[in-house]
């Protein structure tokens, strides 16, 4: 059985009942505000879902099978659904007015969040399966153990510790995701893209002027595709074995390992295209830029005689 | 505890494969358990199953790499309908409500149909970009939700090369990218003006790659790099645009 209960400033006198306790809150010149402060059972794969246009979520995890919520809303109505399966918040104007709202919420460490904001920041800590969306807030997620997908318009976003995947998107914002395993895919137009320590067997990253950095280990079967139109691109890469395929129109290309050119390589004044291998082959990357220039490192353990 | 009930959300996630006749006979009572309640998404079983009828009809596509990556990508992401098959029961505003902003409740419900029918579009670009390298894309870029969608207006290089074989997928983008534009359009007095302002920022970045890669196509038509490279821009235009689509409203 689910349970709503409607939180409004302007209706809420004292406080509900247990177990929601809500209160109407101190008084400020005009201003009114409303607050939930309850704590519901969740399974412990249950979801969390959480919304709001402007102020701030956070989320903690933790080890019980439920869910505390702390949240306010200045001028805006708060809306709170829960079932054993499901935690709902969200918050609506009233009379047109809104003002901040803040969130702050744990949940058990395997439940599946959603955090979605329009102007406010979302930052989370543990989940199972994690996606948080801002339009221009900033999105910085960690301690993911299923897939994080993390989206931003003009906000910056970041993941740490991924271990099912990333799915992650900004238009002009930055994107930083630092030790993830699993598949990742990274887009931005204008944002740079940094992916740091990355276990995958699959990675694609594209952005239009942004430039690329990697650095991660490879999988001998598996696929990384860097693609930028303007931006450089800067792989660092062990040696233990990869065949490549670096194209550029007209930006420079740097390798610290040994490019021989294969059969249908070129290089020139119309574009630079070369394909190589590194310790034998194995994983395939490409790497492609318009004008940016392509610089493949040596990372740090990489053996001198790959 | 798949003879518990299913609500809307769990229904609109198990529909594809529901329909796929991939679920196990549990579920699939618990499906029609549910559509038989609930009009809502006994609508929306009806809209996706055509539209899978539809897909059936089709030609038959080959791609020439895994396309799976891209299309899941796809699949998780907001899309919006590029089909008119529902004018005149809804508006393009009504349509393209701001899925991963409704907060559930079958808010996006009549997406998940308009999600397949893009879904299906999109793995036919995605196809035919990536299977004519001799192909030449025009697709018109034009500023955000207003303009010309014509051929010529990509870039302003006027010179792009017209391929008559590849008139397919540049309808295609001209189509996608034109209504795209039209709901950014009616959506735009509901957006934050800082947020369209990013947007216009960085259309204009992707509309200078469109440029450049066309310019550079002219000078090597038969490079099959430049061609990809063209494609990709021209992605990353429906791309953003389709971001800006799906904004939330500010308030």
């Amino acid at each position: 059985m689910s349970r709503t209960y409607i939180v409004a400033a302007a209706a809420l006198i004292g406080l509900a009942s247990t177990p929601l306790a809500a209160q109407r809150g101190a008084r400020s010149g005009n201003d009114f505000r409303s607050r939930i402060d309850t704590t519901v059972a969740l399974s412990s794969n249950g979801t969390v879902d959480l919304s709001l246009v402007s102020g701030e979520i956070i989320v903690t995890s933790w080890d019980r099978n439920e869910v505390r919520v702390s949240a306010t809303s200045e001028r805006g109505i708060l809306r709170f659904d829960t079932s054993p399966s499901r935690v709902t918040l969200g918050v609506r104007s009233d009379r047109g007015e809104m003002g901040d709202t803040r969130y702050e919420v744990s949940m058990p460490k395997s439940a599946r969040l959603v955090a979605k904001s329009v102007s406010g920041d979302v930052r989370a800590r543990g989940g199972s399966d994690v996606d948080a969306r801002s339009v221009s807030g900033n999105v910085d997620v960690v301690d993911v153990t299923g897939r994080a997908t993390v989206e931003s318009v003009s906000g910056d976003v970041s993941v740490q510790r991924a271990d099912g995947g990333v799915k992650a998107s900004t238009v002009s914002g930055e994107l930083t995701l630092s030790n993830i395993t699993g598949d990742l895919d990274a887009t931005t137009v204008s944002g740079d893209i940094e992916l740091q320590n990355v276990k995958s067997s699959f990675v694609r990253t594209s952005t239009t002027s942004g430039d690329v950095d990697f650095s991660g280990t490879l999988d001998p079967q598996g696929r990384y595709e860097f693609e930028s139109h303007s931006g450089d691109i800067e792989l660092a890469i062990p040696g233990g074995g990869a065949t490549l395929d670096v194209r550029t129109f007209s930006g420079d290309v740097e390798s610290d390992f040994p490019m021989t050119l294969q059969p249908g390589s070129r290089g020139g004044e119309r574009g630079k295209a070369m394909q190589f291998t590194i310790g034998g082959g194995g994983a395939r990357i490409s790497a492609r830029s318009f004008s940016g220039d392509i610089t493949i490192e040596r990372s740090s353990g990489a053996s001198r005689e790959d | 505890m798949n003879d518990r009930m299913l609500d809307c959300n769990e229904l609109e996630s198990l529909l594809p494969v529901y329909l796929e006749g991939d679920l196990d006979a549990a579920l699939s009572r618990a499906v029609r358990r549910h559509v038989e309640g609930c009009a809502r998404c006994a609508e929306l079983l009806n809209e996706v199953a055509a539209i899978v009828s539809d897909a059936r009809d089709l030609p038959p596509l080959t791609p020439s790499r895994d396309l799976w990556p891209e299309i899941d990508a796809r699949i998780q992401a907001d899309v919006v309908p590029l089909a008119a098959r529902q004018s005149g029961r809804a508006s393009v505003m009504e349509r393209v409500r701001p899925r991963w902003w409704t907060g559930g409740g079958g808010g996006g419900v009549r997406l998940a149909g308009a999600a397949a029918a893009l879904v299906l579009a999109t793995a036919g670009i995605t196809y035919v970009a990536t299977t004519r390298a001799d192909a030449v894309r025009t697709v018109a870029a034009t500023s955000i939700g207003g303009g010309s969608t014509g051929a010529s207006g990509a870039g302003g290089t006027g010179t792009a090369v017209r391929n008559a074989s590849n008139s397919s997928s540049e309808q295609l983008y001209d189509r996608e990218i034109a209504q795209l534009q039209t709901i950014v359009a009616e959506r735009r007095s509901l957006l934050d003006s800082t947020t369209i302002a990013v947007i216009q920022r960085n259309l204009v970045i992707i509309d200078s790659a469109i440029a450049e890669s066309r310019a550079a196509l002219a000078a090597d038509p038969n490079s099959r790099f430049l061609n990809d490279q063209l494609n990709s821009v021209l992605d990353q235009k429906v791309e953003l645009l389709r971001t800006a689509a799906l904004l939330p409203a500010r308030t």
